[in-house]
């Protein structure tokens, strides 16, 4: 299952950075496409010169940063979809940033487990930069101080293909290559260190891991309580005392795949019955 | 004693018992559907077209 999920991974990497394959061979100006008005599920910074679809979190703050109802029901219809559909699979599965990381902590150094109230970074992310910034100063304070998406798709390529930016870049410029490069080292040494510290999506697509459509059920009459599910967790959770249900999943199906006695069960919300449900 | 069956709404178009968070994808699609009428995806996509300086880190 893994080899499938480093498949999809890529697959869709490249799925929402296309443009090179529709006529765009140079990475030096904004691809133009008719997909931009549909949101990519991951964190994929639109500022990317191959990206095709629009960035969620983006363009959450523009509407409500310049937006007529400071809100978008056609934006948040699409965080709806995306979570009530999959929940944090996303962010196992599709985020090209997601794969980013997993490929960087593959690099051999010294481990370092998290440090889990650096979590609670998220809800001010979310909270902060996301909303309330983007209200009441009209900026988009998530994309211009945090978002190392943008300053890896967006801020690298331009700067190096683009003369116009290039004259462009001042001290805001190397200010965020230092902030990626923080992430880039945390998530060397700590499994998915942007994700559990600083992304508001995946705050997001938490809240929906319990009900999500197609997700991760578990059957707690098989569970001998041998801890293989726990030790193989990159996210360092206990799915088999109903961490699996929180917002920290991101439902990699390694505790499925490692479960000697088949406890954990991948599907769609239909095929869960209640007493599998009610773990937690 | 008689006891009446209580009313699904999912029954009415579906004929059968759907999982609430299908009640909440059909949610969200209204919202699209609300959004396209606002015409909001014409918005996202101009917002999309340009390049988002402050992503970039120019400001």
């Amino acid at each position: 299952m893994q080899i499938i999920r480093r498949l999809v991974q890529i697959f869709a990497s490249i799925a929402v950075n296309s443009a090179f394959l529709l006529g765009q061979p140079l990475p030096n100006k904004v691809y133009q496409g008719p997909l931009k008005q549909i949101c990519s599920p991951g964190l994929n910074c639109y500022a990317c010169p191959y990206a095709v679809a629009a960035c969620p979190i983006g363009s959450l703050q523009n509407f409500i940063g310049y937006g007529a109802y400071h809100f978008s029901v056609y934006i948040g219809g699409f965080l709806l979809l995306f979570g009530a559909g999959f929940g944090r699979l996303i962010c196992g599965w599709i985020c090209p940033f997601g794969l980013f990381q997993d490929l960087l902590h593959k690099i051999p150094t010294p481990k370092f487990k998290f440090f889990r109230p650096l979590g609670y970074l998220r809800w001010a992310a979310l909270i902060g930069l996301v909303l309330l910034i983007p209200y009441l100063l009209g900026e988009p304070a998530y994309c211009r101080y945090i978002c190392p998406a943008g300053a890896l798709e967006g801020g690298i390529p331009f700067g190096i293909f683009s003369s116009q930016v290039r004259a462009m870049i001042g001290t805001m410029y190397f200010i965020k290559l230092g902030i990626l490069v923080i992430f880039l080292a945390g998530s060397v040494l700590t499994f998915r260190f942007f994700c559990r510290t600083a992304c508001p999506l995946g705050l997001i697509y938490g809240f929906f891991n319990r009900i999500a459509a197609l997700g991760l059920s578990f059957n707690p009459d098989r569970c001998t309580d041998c801890g293989i599910c726990a030790e193989v967790c990159p996210m360092e959770l206990r799915p088999e005392k109903g961490e699996y249900l929180t917002g920290s999943c991101i439902r990699c199906l390694k505790c499925r795949d490692a479960c000697p006695q088949g406890c954990f069960k991948f599907g769609f919300a239909k095929f869960k019955d209640k007493s599998q449900a009610n773990v937690s | 004693m008689h006891t009446r069956k209580p009313l699904r709404i999912s029954y009415l178009f579906f004929k059968k018992k759907l999982h609430p968070v299908f009640l909440l994808i059909i949610l969200a699609v209204v919202l699209i559907v609300w959004g396209i009428v606002l015409n909001e995806h014409a918005v996202t996509q101009r917002n999309a077209h340009y390049l988002c300086l402050e992503c970039i880190g120019i400001s």
